[in-house]
């Protein structure tokens, strides 16, 4: 007696059923073989702290669907960790122990035992007897055994429930690298185009710089002619990004001094930010930081970040540029005033060709993050919508380093 | 006395632009319209002080131009000039003697030609 109820529940597990299924035969087999005429099954949700009825087998009377976290038995087990069993002489009565249960209305005998491991609660078998009855040590066991099987059940199911998740994510993921692949696809075909134009986009804005030389500044030809030179000059910086982003060429590393590289990015935009009000603010490591890099590349990656900032900063603002050393790793952070972007837009930021400015190419993240990669850094976003972005580039050190920094 | 610099390039607007242009900054001009052209040129007229080549021509590219005028003509600066920005590194480590991306802006360009002079004076 008793193990033949362990030896179905435990069949139960072998089987491909629903945690549902699985928990509807545990009840009515726990009732009947234990003597109750109710069992209710109650999982607790962690995310909104409520114990929600999984299964019911039995009397259908007083069987309340959810408790909260600190409401009726059910909290009692959850603080206790342990199986109550109480005995409610008055079957109209709904107290015990001062704790308010409706679901105790009509019976006279009441077991609640927890389902748990070491760690963690994850529900509670909910049994209820119209007479008065008490458990022998052995029915005991074997309702803790069952508590125990349930617990394992839980278990697998969350397992299974987070390897599928795993496994959509996954089939998500392989999705958008077949993505990834046609952009990249698209940036080929891009590239191919853009060397076509270069040649002619350069003798169109070269000649029409020569005939703007050749014309009187107040003429309106003149005037017709600085157009044409200046959205030449703005096309030929689209294609310049192109060619960049689709360009696979080896880097050459050498050892660098990161505040010269960066000191040499900010030098190029001193100017226009001082025209546009923004301030500069440079913080930079008292101590020198050295890094393995191809001082050019890099260049054009804080290049693109720096004049994002910029771009995000039309009415004027403050550009922060701090580099440290943490561990073993060099940072540079660039952080603007510039309001940020959308939260639900800043997983696109890196994607090629996603813009949000008008003339934009969507190229200059992409290049950047394709760089610091090829460094083996890393790039950080904090985005505070209303505020401001920081981007942060973690590049590793030389290794003596990071030895130093080691102590 | 005037420097003379042969421009290689199949482009018709590239090569009136920098003949043009290159006149104006003082340089006697020489122009070449492919790579097989060029080193025509070359072997009649021993008087060219740099040669501006394009990569990216019909016929004999840039790159296999650069390599002749190397092999016959040693010390004969040349300056590549194309519309990739990546040949950069490649190209620049060896055998041309400086590397500019084509712009429409002639001014890196001319610095490029002057300081590469100066070093083969
Ligand atoms: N500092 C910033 N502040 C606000 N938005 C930014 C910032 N940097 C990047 N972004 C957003 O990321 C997008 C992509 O940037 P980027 O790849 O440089 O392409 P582009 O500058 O051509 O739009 C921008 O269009 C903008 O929406
Ligand atoms: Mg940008
Ligand atoms: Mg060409």
């Amino acid at each position: 007696m008793g193990y033949e109820l362990l030896g179905k529940i435990i069949e139960l597990s072998a089987y491909n059923r629903s945690l549902e299924e699985r928990f509807r035969k545990v009840a009515r087999l726990t009732a009947q073989e234990l003597g109750f005429d109710s069992c209710i099954i109650y999982g607790w949700n962690r995310e909104d702290n409520t114990f929600t009825k999984l299964a019911t087998s039995g009397a259908r009377k007083s069987v309340i669907n959810m408790y909260g976290h600190k409401e009726g038995l059910c909290s009692w087990v959850k603080r206790n960790r342990k199986t109550l069993q109480i005995h409610n002489p008055d079957p109209r009565n709904i107290l015990w122990n001062q704790i308010e249960d409706r679901g105790i209305k009509g019976f006279k005998t009441i077991v609640v035992s927890p389902i748990k491991d070491e760690s963690h609660l994850y529900g509670v078998i909910y049994l209820k007897a119209g007479d008065r009855l008490s458990l022998a040590e052995r029915k005991k066991n074997i309702l803790n055994v069952v508590a125990r099987l349930l617990c394992f059940f839980i278990k697998c199911d969350i397992d299974y429930k987070r390897l599928k998740r795993t496994y959509t994510k996954l089939k998500e993921m392989q999705a958008r690298l077949g993505n990834a692949e046609k952009l990249m696809a698209l940036g080929e075909l891009s590239a191919t185009l853009a060397h076509e134009i270069k040649n002619p986009l350069v003798s169109i804005g070269g000649l029409a710089t020569r005939l703007q030389k050749k014309l009187s500044k107040d003429s309106p030809e003149y005037i017709y002619v600085e157009h044409i030179v200046k959205e030449v000059t703005k096309l030929e910086d689209i294609i310049n990004d192109i060619l960049h982003f689709t360009e696979d060429r080896t880097l050459k590393f050498t050892a660098e001094k990161l505040d010269s590289i960066v000191e040499e990015a900010i030098k190029g935009f001193e100017d226009i930010c001082r025209r546009n009000s923004i301030k500069v603010e440079k913080l930079f490591s008292q101590e020198p930081i050295s890094v393995i890099a191809d001082a050019g590349q890099l260049k054009i990656a804080l290049d693109n970040i720096i004049i994002n900032a910029i771009q995000s900063m039309e009415g004027g603002g403050t550009l922060s540029i701090t580099t440290y050393r943490r561990r073993r790793w060099a940072h540079v952070e660039i952080k603007d005033t510039g309001g940020g972007i959308e939260p639900h837009l800043i997983g696109n930021i890196f994607n090629p060709f996603f813009t949000t400015r008008k003339g934009g190419t969507g190229l200059g993240l992409p290049i950047t993050h394709k760089i610091v990669t090829r460094h083996k850094g890393h790039i950080d976003v904090a985005n505070e919508y209303g505020k401001g972005i920081t981007f942060t580039i973690r590049l590793p050190l030389t290794d003596s380093q990071s030895g130093g920094e080691m102590k | 006395m005037k420097k003379k610099i042969l421009v290689v390039d199949d482009e018709e607007g590239i090569r009136l632009l920098y003949k043009e242009e290159l006149e104006e900054e003082g340089y006697d001009v020489e122009l070449a319209t492919t790579g097989e052209e060029a080193l025509e040129k070359l072997s009649k007229d021993s008087d060219v002080d740099l040669v501006l080549l394009d990569i990216k021509m019909p016929g004999m590219d840039g790159v296999e131009v650069l390599r002749s005028i190397k092999e016959r003509w040693k010390n004969l600066p040349v300056v590549l000039c194309t519309a990739y920005p990546h040949y950069k590194q490649e190209f620049g480590t060896w055998a041309s003697d400086a590397y500019v991306v084509k712009s429409s802006d002639l001014r890196e360009l001319k610095d490029v030609i002057k300081d590469v002079l100066a070093k083969n004076r």
